[in-house]
């Protein structure tokens, strides 16, 4: 209880910065340009989650239902596009395409083609670089949800005649919906909130009427009024979907036999190579290649001293941050398990999520207010501003996990842990943390790859003298210095690679 | 297990790497100066380094963006640990200025800068300042045919203005020197006649506006001189090679001068280390820092006796316009709802 008031508080303090608010702004801007917002954030949101539903979903299903070479390498590698920070793989993209990058360079030199001007920064450029960074929330849930699957419901759907096609369409896809929502409600949500992507390729969206109150109009009220629309917008997607889903039935995994694997061959062994080489391709190694390049011209008027002091700064924000939440979320899922009040519960619980859905900027302010709130001199003791920040802001991101994770130990096991004489304490430990071990550390890496990227609430709430990864990387791109921004960026997907590959490893190992 | 292990193994090494600013040493020690600078420039942290050389005093930095410091500064009133805020906007400073986040010093130096920058009431100083210029393909414009902003929205420049977004700080600020020289009337003809010769819509930084001239994608378009500066500069010889393809044309010379904007820093009212930010202030506008920005950040210093750098200086001699439009936001404000109206993205 007391955990989530502490998550809740800060967008509470929010709220009552909105007092005194002036309409004037907000019916001028709603006059003029907000309708025009509206429809980009639509248009920009609908584009993504389809393209990050289709491949996400398409990658998830090719890597636990067919063997085919490479399959083993290539289910972890198609996780890796999450460690670019999506405002990095846009400017990776325009640096490809402008005058001078690479392909342009080349273009020149070839005769015929030496006039082709080719032009990323759009609506269509903007959906296609923050899809490929964003899909593998959902490639990653919904794996699980495929490999978790019964094989008896496929088969029997086969042995009734559907297609392979029809049983994905019928069987699979919904039952393991809700945990594709799951990822895909995490994608909505950073659609909604980027600002750095969108703002770069001229395409105003709702987050940029936020700001433009904020910081061209000085209304930080209307700002944070038109935050709170976002967010009850989020709030009203959350709601409709769960409303749907109340009283899905889901398959239990835990008496079926595992997937067996059909061995690919002719054909269809090259589509699905071909198409999941090119979303890797896409996604991963055309921004490193890019990037890489920018560092090669970049590098002697790099200091590489100071990386060891940075990269060390955002390892401990980005673990203590997820060790945090993982240990706040575990009592708050485990309390409310127990706590049978379920309407109140679970209400707190929803809300307590809702950080994710604010521009971080927004947050970092609620955080001020509350931390000046309790003793003002507490705002620059330290790294606990922004360890403060991360939880409220990145707390949906582990939660959601972790609850999955409980939901699936049936209420029999505490009946029985009671029965046999443990205290709920020791039932926790000894009984429901070594089943959701797994969930657990998806959660860790989920936040900690988050945290690592993460860029407003750090630079607003972090000590004097204090640099992260991506504020190093921002420092040099808001200069339009990219070149000399790749060595942080490149780290950042360093960073973020390892307890990739080590969350892959957990999740095929039993 | 393993697993664990690894990750023992991981918290171990970020504790191992110290960190300096975790120490807090923000309030009335001696020896510390903290500063709230919307200025992230590596150019700008040497020089600091070298203050804290020259005198002993610990410089704190804090980088953000202008109005959120603002914000901060107000919501920590009396017990803010700042002592010196920088930002890149004068009309931003006197936001600040206006909120009452300020106090009054005296500043040794205040004589050797340039006049027409000074804040009346000595609030704030200029640091350095920069000229939104007007850049033009040179092999396929002839640069007699401009010579002020208003030119470019004449129908004869049609598809050929590549310009960044309104979001744009600099292009708001423009606009509010637009609208304090000529009135909200001709700026809402400005724009609407800018926005009819968009080669594209607005998009990128101001040197993907200088990439799309050298791309053939528009002929001409408005930057400040340090991009072009730090693109003639640049690691990357093909961005070199976009620099050369533009010319430079300092615009209203003959109606009152080319719009420029400066960087100013200013002693906080709560400033619990004054005595250390009044040196930290006559350190930035010493000769010797002035000479220091020119060099690096390719902006034009605003000390009287220091001269542009090299690349900076081939742009050529040029009348600039005072300060008049950042009084205060109210201009800034109504640009952004011109441009709203007119239809620039």
């Amino acid at each position: 209880m007391i955990g989530s008031f502490l998550l809740i508080g800060p967008l509470a303090m929010v709220l009552t910065k909105t007092v005194g608010i002036n309409f004037h702004n907000i019916s001028t801007l709603s006059n003029t340009v907000l309708p025009s917002y509206i429809a980009n954030t639509l248009w920009i949101s609908g584009g993504v989650i389809v393209l990050s539903l289709f491949l996400g979903v398409s990658c998830a299903w090719a890597v636990t239902m067919y063997q085919f070479p490479f399959r083993k390498q290539l289910e972890w590698l198609l996780i890796l596009p999450l460690a670019i920070p999506s405002f990095i793989n846009g400017i990776a993209y325009a640096g490809l395409t402008d005058y001078a990058g690479p392909i342009r360079i080349a273009l020149r030199a070839t005769p015929w083609l030496n006039d082709v001007y080719i032009d990323i920064m759009n609506a269509w450029g903007a959906i296609f670089v923050m899809s490929l960074v964003l899909y593998p929330y959902v490639y990653l849930t919904s794996r699980s949800a495929f490999a978790n699957q019964s094989s008896q419901l496929l088969e029997a759907s086969k042995l009734l005649g559907a297609s392979e096609l029809q049983s994905f369409y019928k069987v699979a896809f919904p039952l393991a919906w809700p945990a594709i929502f799951s990822g895909l409600s995490l994608v909505i949500m950073e659609v909604l909130n980027d600002y750095g992507t969108v703002k770069y390729f001229g395409i105003p969206t709702f987050t940029t009427g936020i700001f433009k109150s904020w910081l061209s109009l000085g209304d930080m009220p209307s700002a944070i009024f038109l935050a709170f629309i976002l967010l009850s917008l989020v709030v009203i997607i959350l709601s409709i979907e769960w409303w749907i889903t109340r009283k899905r039935i889901t398959s239990n995994s835990s008496f079926s036999r595992r997937i067996h694997k059909e061995k690919l061959v002719g054909p269809k062994k090259y589509i699905v190579l071909t198409f999941i080489f090119g979303v890797l391709t896409f996604a991963f190694i055309v921004p490193l290649f890019q990037l890489l390049w920018w560092l090669n011209l970049s590098f002697h008027n790099t200091d590489w001293s100071k990386f060891l002091i940075i990269i060390g700064n955002t390892l401990k924000l980005s673990l203590y941050s997820s060790i945090l939440i993982i240990v706040l979320g575990v009592f708050m899922a485990y309390a409310f398990r127990i706590i049978k009040k379920q309407k109140l519960i679970s209400s707190l619980s929803k809300l307590s999520s809702l950080g994710y859905a604010m521009p971080g900027a927004v947050v970092a302010i609620g955080i001020i207010a509350t931390i000046l709130l309790i003793n003002s001199e507490l705002i620059y003791a330290g790294i606990y501003a922004l360890l403060f920040g991360y939880t409220v802001r990145f707390f949906a991101v582990g939660y959601n996990p972790i609850v999955a994770g409980f939901k699936k130990n049936s209420s029999s096991l505490d009946d029985a842990a009671v029965t046999l004489g443990l205290t709920r304490l020791g039932s926790l430990f000894s009984v429901h943390l070594p089943l959701i071990k797994r969930s657990l550390l998806v959660s860790l890496i989920l936040i900690f790859v988050d945290i690592s990227k993460e860029l407003p609430i750090t630079l607003i709430l972090r000590p004097f003298n204090f640099n992260t990864l991506s504020t190093n990387a921002y420092q040099f791109a808001t200069d339009e210095m990219a070149p000399e921004s790749s060595a942080a960026s490149l780290f950042i997907i360093l960073v973020g690679i390892i307890p990739i590959y080590i969350l892959n490893r957990s999740m095929r190992s039993k | 297990m393993k697993y664990l292990f690894l990750l023992f193994a991981l918290i171990l090494m970020a504790s191992c790497s110290t960190q300096s600013g975790e120490k807090s040493e923000t309030n009335e020690k001696k020896g510390v100066v903290n500063v709230y600078s919307q200025r992230h420039y590596d150019s700008d942290n040497k020089l600091l380094e070298k203050f804290t050389a020259q005198t002993g005093i610990k410089v704190n930095l804090v980088n953000a963006g202008a109005d959120e410091l603002i914000n901060r500064l107000e919501m920590e009133g009396a017990s803010s640990p700042a002592d010196v805020f920088i930002t890149v906007d004068a009309a931003r400073l006197n936001r600040a200025k206006n909120k009452g986040l300020f106090q009054s010093i005296t500043l040794k130096n205040a004589a050797n800068l340039k006049t027409q920058f000074l804040d009346t009431d000595g609030l704030w100083f200029p640091i350095t300042y920069r000229a939104r210029v007007i850049v033009y393909d040179i092999e396929d414009v002839d640069p007699t045919k401009i010579s002020t902003y208003a030119d470019l929205a004449k129908p004869e420049w049609k598809d050929q203005v590549v310009i960044r977004s309104s979001g744009s700080g600099y292009n708001q600020s423009l606009l509010a020197s637009i609208i304090e020289a000529s009135g909200e009337e001709a700026a809402s003809n400005w724009v609407k006649g800018i926005v009819a010769n968009m080669a594209r819509d607005p998009k990128g930084g101001d040197r993907d506006q200088i990439k799309a001239i050298a791309s053939g994608v528009g002929e001409v378009s408005i930057v400040n001189t340090y991009y072009l500066g730090l693109l003639l500069n640049s690691s990357n010889p093909e961005e070199v090679a976009v620099g050369q393809k533009v010319g430079v044309i300092f615009p209203n010379q003959q109606q009152g001068g080319t719009h420029v904007n400066v960087s100013g820093a200013a002693v906080t009212k709560a400033a619990p280390n004054k005595e250390n930010a009044i040196k930290l202030l006559e350190f930035l506008t010493s000769e010797e820092s002035q000479k220091f920005y020119a060099a690096n950040s390719f902006e034009y210093p605003a000390h009287k006796n220091v001269t542009a750098d090299s690349t900076v200086a081939t742009f050529g001699e040029f009348i600039a316009a005072d300060l008049a439009f950042a009084k205060d936001m109210s201009l800034t404000e109504k640009a952004v709802l011109i441009f709203d109206e007119g239809g620039w993205k």
